[in-house]
């Protein structure tokens, strides 16, 4: 179980978490939408040890989560320059040997032996996700990991993340679609004013939209129309 | 039009300043004094012509690098008139030296190539779509020499052949020994994304000496059949060639520091090259030599200090 607990960040004096509270359960696939600048990046960041907390605990298995049995997926990725997709794989095969670069590749189908500066965004974010996969953490954390993908690349991460689940693999995925989290996640969380607002399970994915709206949404009389 | 120019203009000066500020204050300083001391030393009858081939290099670079194509067509801003109303506004402090001065070489120079490059508007594709080489060779954990020999293998053709040709110079074999050592400090300008370098090594100590490690290795490597075939062609002139060699390593060792001591991963900071230049060629004045060594020093721990605060 990750159990976040009492957590608080800010950017200067502009508070983004605030006394939130998270249980994650381990092996399963947790999502999270809110608001654009709701604080989603920030509190994968912090899960990720990227940043530090101000306050608060993030306990994996009730020990102190440690950054090394986790791994981030940026929402817009970053690559070295002129890097080759074969280059940028071979780095993290430093640390996992066993990782197939070719075997997972005829899933990927991506030109590795081109500059990474040729891809396109999806190919990008393709091979992005390749590196997370090679990097064999217990936590992945994937930040909008949909965003730029076509719909044959959207199916792909879709069925890959239940394996991995499956596998034992905590998976936290943001999107602003909460359609492509239903199709994979076991629960479902919203981020709002800097605290987790609502957890929903996956047998009350139909009620989604509703409960969103219920809890604090714009709904339909809001619109100047 | 002139309104959208002024305005825009309004813009680039507040997102320059706020760079500036995002430097810190010994960088700007440090800008300062050579831009100051390149001014001073182009303020002479003759060198205006060089000024103005210089101001013109930095309207020419900022002109191709600009990222605004699609929100100057979305505005119907992208025509030559906008570029050439932007850029003589900003040139013009120099067009009225040149008037008063007076060098109307140096002004046509500058106003014509201003103008030239405005009607190029389009973006250029900066990477070729033909097979790049790799360099397999060079282990996974180095790819900046990865990425920099396949970037700049030209560079270090010419800096064996040359020598190689003309090697009854003695000097060239030390020159070619100072272009690579700057060219692989190039190498380091750009900064990778913290997931690469979390799977190098375990902790920031150990990835930031192994990164020190690497550098100086390849340095040495490719620099070594030029200190062989000097010491063999000249030997009573082999202690200044190894003096810039030594030199040129601890400018590898702090030109890493420097780079993870500013680390912005995903980012280049090419700014950072100036100073790497400049402490290249310390080895001229031998009471400078330990100036490399004190800055690797101080830049090394702020780089160790950097790298455990982004990658633990």
């Amino acid at each position: 179980m990750i159990t976040i607990q009492n957590l608080d960040f800010s950017y200067g004096k502009s508070p983004v978490i605030k006394n939130l509270n998270w249980q994650l359960e381990t092996g399963k696939i947790h999502g999270l939408v809110g608001l654009n600048g709701a604080g989603k990046s920030t509190l994968f960041n912090l899960i990720a040890g990227w940043l530090k907390p101000s306050n608060g605990t993030i306990m994996y298995n009730e020990i102190r989560l440690d950054r090394s049995i986790c791994a981030l997926m940026e929402t817009n990725p970053q690559f070295y320059p002129m890097i080759k997709g074969q280059e940028y794989l071979d780095v993290f095969k430093l640390k996992n040997n066993q990782f197939d670069i070719s075997a997972w590749n005829n899933i990927f189908k991506l030109p590795l032996n081109e500059v990474v500066d040729n891809y396109s965004t999806g190919m990008k974010k393709r091979l992005d996700l390749m590196g997370i996969l090679a990097m064999n953490r217990e936590i992945l954390i994937l930040d909008e990991p949909f965003n730029g993908l076509d719909f044959e690349a959207v199916r792909l991460v879709q069925q890959v993340l239940p394996l991995l689940a499956s596998k034992g693999k905590t998976i936290i995925i943001s999107s602003h679609i909460a359609e492509s989290l239903t199709a994979v996640c076991n629960s479902i969380s919203l981020l709002r004013n800097g605290e987790i607002g609502l957890q929903i399970r996956k047998d009350s994915f139909a009620n989604l939209s509703e409960m969103i709206d219920l809890h604090g949404g714009i709904k339909t009389e809001d619109f100047p129309l | 039009m002139i309104r959208a120019v002024i305005k825009i203009s309004g813009i680039h000066i507040q997102r320059y300043l706020r760079i500036i500020n995002e430097l810190g204050i010994f960088r700007v300083i440090f800008l300062l004094v050579i831009v100051a001391y390149v001014f001073k030393a182009t303020l002479q009858p003759g060198m205006l012509v060089l000024q103005s081939m210089l101001v013109l290099s930095v309207v020419v670079q900022t002109h191709f690098t600009r990222k605004d194509f699609v929100l100057l067509n979305n505005l119907g801003l992208n025509t030559p008139v906008y570029f050439m109303l932007l850029y003589l506004l900003f040139i013009s402090p120099f067009i009225l030296l040149y008037l008063v001065w007076p060098d109307y070489k140096a002004l046509g120079i500058l106003i014509s190539g201003t103008l030239l490059t405005t009607l190029f508007n389009r973006p250029f594709r900066k990477v070729r779509k033909i097979q790049l080489p790799s360099f397999r060779f060079i282990p996974a954990g180095s790819w900046e020499w990865r990425v920099g020999l396949r970037q700049y293998f030209p560079v270090f053709i010419a800096a064996y052949i040359i020598p190689a040709v003309l090697y009854q110079q003695d000097y060239l074999f030390a020159a070619s020994v100072l272009l690579i050592a700057i060219t692989s400090n190039a190498f380091l300008i750009s900064h990778e994304p913290v997931n690469m370098l979390v799977t190098v090594k375990s902790s920031a100590v150990a990835c930031f000496w192994y990164k020190v490690y690497l550098q100086c290795a390849f340095f040495t490597l490719f620099s070594l059949p030029l200190l062989i075939s000097s010491l063999i062609l000249y030997p009573e002139g082999i202690r200044p060639v190894l003096l810039l060699f030594i030199n040129s390593l601890v400018v590898q060792a702090f030109a890493v520091s420097l780079k993870y001591a500013g680390f912005r991963p995903g980012e280049k900071t090419p700014y950072n090259m100036a100073i790497i230049f400049l402490l290249n060629f310390t080895f001229i004045i031998p009471a400078l030599l330990p100036l490399p060594v004190i800055m690797a020093v101080i830049f090394g721990r702020k780089a160790i200090s950097q790298l455990k605060l982004i990658a633990g």
